[in-house]
């Protein structure tokens, strides 16, 4: 592939492991002194990707594939152990709707700070304040503290607030479980229509509302065990996911990182069928 | 050295996002009373008259401090004010990373600027304070002189302990956590030892020979020498440079640990 001009997301034998100890100061002779951890995770192993201009990846796979991390070394939040990686443009990375904002500053206030958290100067932010109360219909509880505003509330802030960002790679990892079942309809389609109107940026995602993901994605990633194990369509990766869902009897113990929950399978079907 | 560069590089590349959010600690800390901010004030000018009642009536030693120029009230709240902001640091620089977790591990925000934000936000309560002791000392008849000028030169020395402070420290805390229980417990005998109800110069040579090395001491009679003794900083060379030669200590051991670890907490927070 041609490096200059298209890529925009490049890995190169990405190794990420988690050392794990049992106590603080194992930790600390860890770090200084080199000893080695009582147990190692592995949650990527020798990751090689390349992600081109315009592409919408979505990346998916079961508990602990390693998808989260993944993004999260694109994004530049957490460092690989070992490889490179490269990234053109300004990375939008939407990993954690919680992050930035203060529980006791009210909505409009949370605007100005996730704002300010994704680097958004404050003059821009000013002229999209009301649009963003307009869109979302915030005018009742514009003014009271976040925490008592209703349940889907910091997801749609924090959606708006990121859409408006300047940005070349878009990453998001995020259920979009939060608040009920139209305002996850509310999201998928904003992030829809964002992509409609912005061809040139790149996506990376991971969602178990893999719905979406025939409308946006152009392209599907499957991870098992901090591995690649599956490139392909969109589709290809929606029936993976399906069958992984269904071999798993009891979804509900799961835990709820990149993978289903009872809301989110429910929603997946709803989605395909209204094509 | 080049880590600090990159640090300085960092914090006015983003300076703007900083301030915002140093704004924010204290807009909504005290969020949901009525008195809002003011109880940021109230407390510690109670601590002073507290104090004051203790030790001038109780222990009748208000007399101690020799060579002032004003009363006794006017040394112990400029001292006491320039050891809040230090004492607030203690703490809370050590949790300045741990405060900002999500921040941390799961957004992208240059981290290099929190400990920056923690100082510059409890800078800005200090300067509240200061108006306080300024005003406190105006109504006691102690008029402005030309040795306040000496004010800004001893907050900088301030604000520069307490940034390496918060590196180092809120560093070590995220991957130690005990150190962290370890500062809260000697943040009380902090106090004692840094001889805010006391005179120094009033000590044995000794026991004024281990003052100087500790920065808090020499901050505080800093304070003190420009408003209640009007004494230069350049008149007392060695405390200058004993406090210079702990800073630099403070300040590579922040920028080791800084160097070593902010690649890795992501991973611990």
């Amino acid at each position: 592939m041609e490096k200059m001009d298209n890529t925009v997301i490049q890995l190169e034998h990405i190794t990420k492991n988690y050392n794990i100890y049992k106590k603080n100061i194992q930790r600390v002779r860890g770090i200084f002194f080199g000893k080695e951890a009582a147990e190692v995770k592995h949650a990527l192993r020798d990751v090689s990707l390349t992600i081109n201009k315009g592409e919408r990846v979505i990346v998916t796979g079961p508990v602990e594939a390693g998808c989260t991390s993944l993004l999260s070394i694109i994004a530049g939040v957490i460092y690989p152990t070992k490889g490179k990686i490269r990234t053109r443009g300004k990375v939008n990375a939407f990993l954690n709707m919680r992050a930035g904002f203060e529980n006791e500053a009210t909505c409009r206030e949370n605007i100005y700070l996730k704002a300010n958290v994704l680097g958004i100067p404050k003059a821009v932010i000013k002229n999209h304040v009301e649009e963003i109360i307009e869109e979302l219909e915030l005018k009742d509880y514009i003014d009271i503290p976040l925490k008592r505003a209703p349940k889907g509330t910091p997801l749609r802030i924090c959606l708006a607030v990121h859409l408006l960002m300047d940005t070349d790679i878009m990453i998001i990892d995020e259920n979009f479980n939060s608040g009920g079942v139209h305002i996850r309809q509310e999201c998928i389609d904003k992030i829809q229509r964002y992509f409609e109107t912005h061809p040139d940026v790149t996506l990376v995602i991971s969602t178990s509302q893999l719905g979406m993901t025939n409308n946006v994605c152009t392209r599907g990633l499957f991870m098992e065990d901090g591995v690649i194990t599956f490139d392909g369509t969109p589709r290809e990766i929606y029936e993976k996911y399906r069958a992984l869902s269904k071999r798993a009897t009891q979804p509900n113990e799961e835990p709820d990182s990149s993978e289903s929950s009872e809301g989110g399978d429910g929603m997946e079907e709803k989605d395909i069928e209204q094509e | 050295m080049r880590t600090l560069i990159k640090l300085i590089k960092e914090n006015i590349e983003h300076r703007d996002q900083m301030w915002q959010l140093a704004k924010t600690y204290q807009k909504t800390k005290y969020r949901g009373s009525d008195m809002g901010l003011a109880w940021a004030f109230v407390k510690p000018v109670m601590y002073i008259v507290v104090f004051y009642f203790a030790i001038s009536i109780g222990f009748k030693s208000a007399k101690g401090v020799e060579g002032l120029i004003c009363p006794y009230f006017v040394w112990l709240s400029i001292g006491m004010i320039a050891f809040f902001y230090m004492r607030d640091m203690i703490l809370n620089g050590a949790s300045c990373f741990r405060k900002y977790a999500a921040l941390v591990s799961r957004a992208k925000y240059p981290v290099g600027t929190l400990p920056t934000t923690v100082c510059v936000s409890y800078m800005l309560l200090h300067f509240g304070m200061l108006a306080i002791g300024i005003v406190v000392s105006l109504i006691f008849g102690n008029m402005p002189s030309i040795y306040w000028i000496q004010i800004p030169f001893y907050m900088a020395l301030m604000f520069i302990t307490s940034f390496f402070w918060s590196i180092g420290t809120g560093l070590i805390s995220v991957v130690y956590k005990d150190f962290y229980n370890f500062l809260q417990v000697i943040n009380q005998a902090i106090f004692w030892l840094s001889a805010i109800l006391f005179d120094v110069n009033g000590l044995t040579p000794g026991l004024q020979k281990a003052f100087l090395f500790n920065p808090i001491t020499y901050i505080v009679e800093g304070y003190r020498n420009a408003f209640c003794r009007h004494v230069w900083f350049f008149e007392e060379p060695v405390k200058l440079l004993c406090f210079l030669i702990i800073l630099a200590i403070m300040a590579l051991i922040a920028l080791m640990m800084y160097k070593k670890l902010i690649k890795r907490i992501p991973d611990v927070l």
